[in-house]
Parts: structure tokens; sequence; C-alpha cells
């Protein structure tokens, strides 16, 4: 199988296993030495929180999806740029587009940079 | 069909056009139908729209697009990067973190879809001090 088409399942695997809540599907998707980097603080977090914030972060709201998922694949990685589409335990439902780049080795993700607006927080509080 | 190094090339070519603020160079860059989408605003914008944007003076005295990250698919590019700016008051902020993903069709940009964080804004413009 070609590595872009690899990549391209791979994240597609990474989102539908966030979707569900599988924790183990996205550890699986993870290579050990993964670490994640937000543009929101610019800071690098490692695999084990990652894992814990998408933990505890499902317990906050009653769904999470994955819309809109435009994926682009190379070798040693993939872009993909999606709606995350919050149903929040009142019911109410927000939506956020994002981006993500990611570093893949031998089909799993080394390294994840997420980058979104946190201003569109803001103004849904307000 | 565009090869992968036009494409790294002509996404070199783009940045290094806006850092220069060559907007005839631009010009050249964008396909007649070029659409450019800002996650900040949620709409597309046209081409002419973005050239407008551009040859109006932003309060900055140079742009320098740095620390670019490039990687490239078959018809489009993705590039991470820091924007670092000097105001005209001689300000320094933070840099900018920025993700741009473009689509390429013959040797053109078609679509540019920008990501960045608007809460950094005041900080790198200088405006959280006023």
């Amino acid at each position: 199988m070609k590595a872009t088409t690899v990549n391209r399942k791979l994240c597609n695997d990474f989102f539908d296993a966030i979707e569900r809540n599988d924790l183990d599907a996205v550890a699986d998707c993870y290579a050990p030495d993964m670490t994640m980097w937000v543009n929101l603080t610019g800071t690098e977090m490692p695999r084990e929180e990652n894992l814990k914030v998408l933990h505890d972060g499902a317990a906050l709201h009653r769904r999470r999806t994955y819309d809109d998922r435009r994926i682009n694949a190379f070798d040693d990685g993939f872009v993909v740029q999606y709606t995350t589409t919050v149903v929040a335990l009142d019911g109410t439902k927000v939506a956020l587009s994002s981006c993500l780049v990611a570093d893949t080795r031998d089909g799993k993700i080394t390294k994840l940079y997420e980058y979104m607006d946190s201003g569109k927080f803001r103004r849904r509080r307000a | 069909m565009t090869t992968e190094y036009e494409i790294r090339e002509l996404c070199e070519r783009f940045f290094d056009a806006y850092e220069n603020k060559r907007a005839d160079i631009l010009d050249e860059l964008y396909s007649d139908d070029c659409i450019v989408w800002h996650n900040v605003f949620g709409k597309d914008t046209t081409r002419e729209d973005n050239l407008a944007a551009m040859r109006v003076d932003k309060g900055q005295r140079r742009r320098t697009y740095n620390d670019r990250v490039i990687n490239v698919f078959h018809d489009g590019f993705v590039i991470q990067y820091s924007l670092n700016g000097v105001m005209h008051d001689g300000h320094v902020g933070p840099a900018l973190w920025i993700c741009i993903v473009g689509k390429v069709r013959a040797g053109k940009i078609t679509r540019i879809d920008e990501y960045m964080d608007s809460s950094k804004f005041p900080a790198w413009s200088g405006r959280d001090r006023k």
C-alpha cells in the first residue's frame, strides 16, 4: 500500500477513534514518543498527557464529531482540515474550523500540530 | 501537471512575495478564480480582495515569514510558519504561529486556507499596550 494511502487511513482511524471515545484505538495510532503541539499555547504535550486530556474532555460534552474532513497525505504525514462539532451536555451545538498537521513513521503518528482560533471560544461564551 | 518540486517553489515564491509586499508577483501566482479563506473570519474572499488588502498599510514596518516547514502533496502544499512583525513604532511582539493549506492547478494557486489564533493579535501588534 502506498505511504499516502496508509497515512490517509491513519488520519480517518484517528478521528473515528476519538469520536467513539475509544482511547485504546487512539493510543494505537500514536508512536510511543508521540507529542502534540497546539498553536493556542505553543507548548508540546506528551503522549500520555494527550490521552488524559481526551479522556477528561469526553466527560464535558454529549458528543463530538470531526466533520467535513479534507485530508491531504504525503509520504511522512498528512494535513486534515475539519470542523469539530460539539454537542454540549445541555444540548447546544457548536462548530469550530481547525487544521491538524501530522508527522508519521511506520504507520503511527509521531507529532501532531493543531491550529485553531481561540477567539471563537470567547465569542461563544459571551 | 505541476510537479511536487514546482509546488514547493511556488509556495516559497508566494511567501517571499508577501514578505516583500510584491502584489504584482502575487497577482501572477494566483489563478483567476483564486479564493482565500481565513478561519478567523470564516468566509471566502476573492483574489481581488486579497490583493487590495495587501496594498493597505496594516501598521507594520516589516513582516517576515520564518521557520517555514513545507509539506507537498499532489495538488497543493501545507506550510507551517511564524509571522514576525516590526510595527511602525518599533514594537516587536511574539510571533504568530500560522498554518496555510494551498491548492494548486497548472502552476497557480487556486485556494488558500489560513488557520491562526486571533487572540495573539493584540500582543503581536502592540495593541495590548494601548
